[in-house]
């Protein structure tokens, strides 16, 4: 019985520190991995942000340049009578008469809607597709997708339609971690296309008259 | 009847003797390992309280960043909507297609030769049907060495050709980009 128990208490021992061993392990490691994930986790964070930081601190000044000029581009709605004042515009300077102006149906593709505008030139070939050119040239932003010319008289007709697009502002930024990307040069390009462009400028040539300050006119009835 | 206890083993083999040096090499172990699971366990705590030093110094410093993109807000929704817009605007830009053969019809219509006129034009996608009225014999052959030497068309089809006497020459083009 003494030989027994000699050789169980050391084997229970044993056992216990065995036993010991396999939870002091399974607790540290599984602790110490926890830790070292939950770095590397703060680590790639930090990148993100740090990018982010950069990339916001090096735009402080640009994005005031662009911010309006991107919404007039791409108004937030229906940009049907900034279209058409461009049109006009752009017939004006060439000195060409616009007729059957009608704006046509809403489409929406990819969360940008468009609306189509047709009108039709009476001028030579020439001016039709400088003031076409004009009107490309111009926000908000436009396709034509339809051209042709007919001529029967002297002045040829000049048929257009065009497509004004807008599409609704974003209504919540990213999550403040969410990594920021730099402009790539696609994005560049279509900035300096926008930069490039003619805007709508509808208060240019408005002069509010205030009461009480206009100048003195001519009484027509007195002789 | 008294038993006698016999033992046939050598007198140098004793059983009491191995399990005795057994015993004491086991408890030898017992120490030893307890003392290893101590020391790891020190050297796991050290590690965690590091590790845990290290965590916090990095969320500090996650935190700071975080203020200072907080306090550039009004900068990030400039620069989130100018984003949004432009890839938008990119995705119109992309889906021009007339614009480009608009541009070269324009070009090829400023160069064309004397009493030649365009009398109808219709621009699809990619391609120009034109109709040209020409009064001279000799402008027609102008005008077709000017169609044929044009690199930009990667192909020009004659669709009609006609004469009238009192108007001159009806000729048709489909020209694909």
């Amino acid at each position: 019985m003494n030989t027994y128990k000699k050789i169980l208490i050391p084997a229970g021992l044993l056992l216990v520190l065995l036993v010991a061993f396999f939870l002091a392990g399974k607790y540290f490691l599984g602790r110490i991995s926890g830790l070292n994930s939950q770095i590397t986790a703060a680590k790639t964070e930090q990148i993100a942000l740090q990018a982010k930081l950069a990339i916001l601190e090096e735009n402080q000044t640009s994005v005031d340049s662009f911010k309006e000029k991107v919404v007039l581009a791409l108004p937030s709605e229906n940009p049907v009578l900034a279209g058409v004042s461009q049109i006009r515009s752009a017939a004006s300077a060439g000195g060409v008469i616009i007729n059957n102006l009608s704006g046509g149906q809403i489409t929406k593709k990819d969360d940008v809607n468009q609306i189509a505008i047709s009108f039709d030139l009476e001028t030579d070939i020439a001016t039709a597709f400088a003031v076409v050119k004009a009107i490309s040239n111009s926000a908000p932003v436009s396709t034509i997708s339809k051209f042709s010319i007919v001529s029967s008289s002297e002045n040829p007709r000049i048929s257009v339609v065009i497509n004004y697009h807008w599409s609704a502002l974003p209504k919540q930024l990213p999550d403040i971690t969410d990594s920021s990307k730099q402009l790539t040069d696609e994005e560049q390009k279509v900035l300096a296309i926008i930069s490039n462009m003619n805007f709508v400028n509808f208060d240019q040539d408005i002069h509010p008259v205030v009461r009480g300050d206009s100048p003195d006119r001519v009484n027509p009835f007195v002789q | 009847m008294a038993t006698n206890n016999i033992n046939l083993l050598p007198s140098t083999y004793n059983i009491q003797k191995g399990l005795n040096d057994a015993v004491s090499i086991g408890k030898k172990v017992l120490i030893g390992g307890a003392f290893l699971l101590v020391f790891l366990a020190s050297v796991c705590s050290l590690a965690i309280v590091f590790f845990t030093r290290q965590l916090n110094t990095q969320i500090q410093r996650n935190n700071q960043l975080k203020s200072g993109i907080a306090e550039l807000e009004a900068v990030e929704q400039r620069y989130f909507l100018i984003k949004d817009r432009v890839g938008k605007i990119s995705k119109v830009l992309s889906s021009r297609k007339l614009e480009p053969t608009i541009d070269q019809l324009a070009v090829f219509t400023d160069t064309l030769p004397e009493n030649t006129t365009v009398s109808s034009a219709e621009v699809t996608s990619g391609t120009i049907n034109i109709e040209f009225l020409v009064t001279s014999s000799q402008s027609v052959v102008q005008l077709m060495s000017q169609i044929i030497s044009n690199d930009q068309y990667s192909q020009v089809s004659l669709k009609n050709f006609q004469f009238n006497p009192a108007k001159g020459y009806l000729i048709s083009f489909e020209i694909q980009k």
